[in-house]
């Protein structure tokens, strides 16, 4: 019997939480002191739906959304990720550690800003992820059909099932301070920005290249680390390196835009899973939401200004990019 | 220059024997030299790449975008050197191959950030080889001073981006003219070797253009040629 811990890590979309995120990153843990990637080792992973219902959302309704999500992260031609539904089950997504991935709608009133959350179990040997389980938090207004008034169900399992599969939030957004406290999202270039769009709004159905690159890095398909390349570098402030500084590469022929973080005190970071060709490249402090959804690390600096990089950055096919130091000041 | 002039000095001078031993021998023409060896430079122009905005969906129904930063991209003009191996197929028609090696500055000006980072030109530096094929034309005999001709051709562009990181293929064709001075005597029946100046106008597809369409450019070279 393999040693196991039932560890859960909740995360979640918010409404108008504090949480900000880190553009691609993979959800990982520290296990017998080496930073291991969770991700699903066996697939097809195997899904149920609960028969809890919401107004306006049956259960049917729910498990066609939900097996819409699942497919469009499926789809992702450069990533192995395959899913199976299991089919209804009256577990339901609290049960942890019960062998069966479930999700369902919850009644949580007390998370008044969360639309829903994923947890998991892993094996605290391999890392593997052995039962992930999701709510949706009835507390909120839901609709399968786009309605304005109600939070789009596919968005947001979209969302959610890319943590299921082990990917963390994105920073790829911008987002604005609230009266009453709170952001509220101006914009999104990853569906794992942590703050949900508003009523009404399906666009965060469809994938972004951020989520593509997530979701292919962890899942490799065929020649996908061969075809595709890796960015490089170091964030510097004052000849020190910079701790979870957001850096975002932006494909100067495709558009696409993908982001990834400084993730050591060095200041040190790696964009893997990128389309060859010239990248411009922006760093930003995390200073839109919170930290804490993303790191736990207290040393995040965010003590200095958004920055252009003043290099262009060749990304080889199958390789890296030159190591380079992109520099920004401080506030 | 004084090394040029100094050269070009040398072979009029040993052109003219040649010429002078022509008027005792009429009978025979010299056999026509078909091969063309030319070296040259000049500055092939720039090149706009095209503005891509770097955009987020917006938060509403429609999911426009939303920009975080504009691009502008562009090659600057460079100095290019160039060789050329030519063969008459008549004196006036002429097939060449050339290699042209330029070494460009790609840069892209970022701005308009929503967070209001500042302005840059964010830059590269790449080494571009063209080689292709083509035609010469030249309108009158080889005897005359400032013989005009038009030119086109195709073939293949290389870009070699700093620290040979990444290489990138495209197609470039061309369209030109220019003039040709013959050097040593006017009466010759070919010239042993001659100036030739060239202006061209390049379409790159592909390359450091890809995704930018079909990209003109100019270009400007001189060049010195042998005939064997």
């Amino acid at each position: 019997m393999r040693p196991l811990a039932a560890w859960v890590l909740a995360l979640g979309v918010v409404v108008v939480g504090a949480s900000p995120a880190s553009a691609y990153l993979q959800l990982s843990v520290t296990l017998r002191g080496q930073v291991t990637v969770i991700k699903w080792n066996q697939q097809p992973v195997r899904w149920f739906s609960s028969r809890a219902e919401a107004p306006g959302v049956t259960a049917a309704q729910f498990q066609t959304a939900a097996n819409a999500a699942f497919g469009t992260w499926e789809a992702v031609p450069a990533a192995t990720v395959a899913f199976q539904y299991g089919g209804f089950t009256s577990a339901t997504p609290s049960d942890d550690d019960d062998g069966l991935s479930v999700l369902g709608f919850e009644s949580h009133p007390e998370m008044d800003r969360t639309l829903a959350a994923t947890g998991f179990t892993i094996d605290v040997i391999s890392g593997s992820i052995l039962e992930s389980d999701i709510f949706f938090n009835t507390a909120f207004d839901w609709s399968t059909s786009g309605a304005a008034n109600a939070f789009d169900l596919q968005s947001v399992a979209t969302h959610e099932i890319g943590h299921f599969i082990g990917l963390g939030h994105s920073a790829l957004g911008e987002t604005e301070l609230q009266a009453g406290g709170g952001r509220r999202v101006i914009a999104a270039g990853s569906v794992m920005f942590p703050i949900a769009f508003g009523r009404g709004i399906t666009t965060a159905r469809t994938l972004q290249p951020d989520d593509i690159a997530g979701v292919s890095s962890t899942y490799p398909a065929g020649d996908f680390a061969q075809d595709t390349g890796s960015l490089l570098g170091r964030v510097r402030l004052g000849g020190r390196g910079v701790f979870a500084a957001h850096v975002e590469a932006f494909n100067l022929r495709t558009g696409d835009l993908v982001g990834g973080f400084s993730l050591n005190q060095e200041g040190e970071f790696i964009i893997r899973g990128l389309s060859p060709g010239l990248y411009a490249v922006r760093v930003e402090p995390l200073d839109d939401a919170s930290t804490d959804s993303f790191f736990d690390d207290p040393g995040i600096d965010v003590n200095f200004r958004a920055t252009l990089f003043d290099r262009v950055v060749a990304v080889p096919k199958g390789g890296s990019s030159v190591s380079f130091d992109a520099t920004v000041p401080s506030k | 220059m004084t090394r040029a002039l100094l050269l070009l000095f040398m072979l009029a001078a040993l052109t003219m024997p040649a010429a002078a031993q022509s008027r005792r021998t009429p009978a025979r023409p010299p056999a026509p030299r078909r091969l063309e060896l030319g070296i040259g430079g000049g500055v092939a122009g720039g090149l706009s790449l095209g503005t891509r905005d770097a955009s987020l969906l917006s938060n509403n129904t429609s999911g426009s975008p939303f920009r975080l930063f504009a691009t502008d991209s562009r090659l600057a003009p460079a100095p290019v050197i160039e060789g050329r191996l030519g063969y008459h197929v008549t004196p006036r028609l002429m097939l060449e191959a050339a290699m042209t090696v330029g070494w460009p500055e790609l840069t892209t000006s970022l701005s308009a950030d929503a967070e209001g980072a500042p302005a840059v030109d964010a830059t590269e530096s790449v080494t571009e080889y063209v080689i292709t094929g083509g035609a010469v034309w030249r309108f009158t005999g080889p005897r005359r001073r400032w013989t005009p001709f038009v030119s086109g051709g195709a073939g293949v562009a290389r870009h070699v981006h700093e620290d040979q990181t990444l290489i990138e293929s495209g197609v470039d064709s061309y369209v030109g003219g220019g003039l040709i001075f013959p050097l040593g005597s006017p009466r010759a029946s070919a010239p042993r070797s001659g100036l030739r100046l060239d202006a061209r106008l390049h379409l790159l597809s592909g390359g450091v253009a890809e995704g930018a369409g079909l990209s003109p450019r100019g270009a400007i070279t001189g060049s010195v040629f042998f005939t064997f």
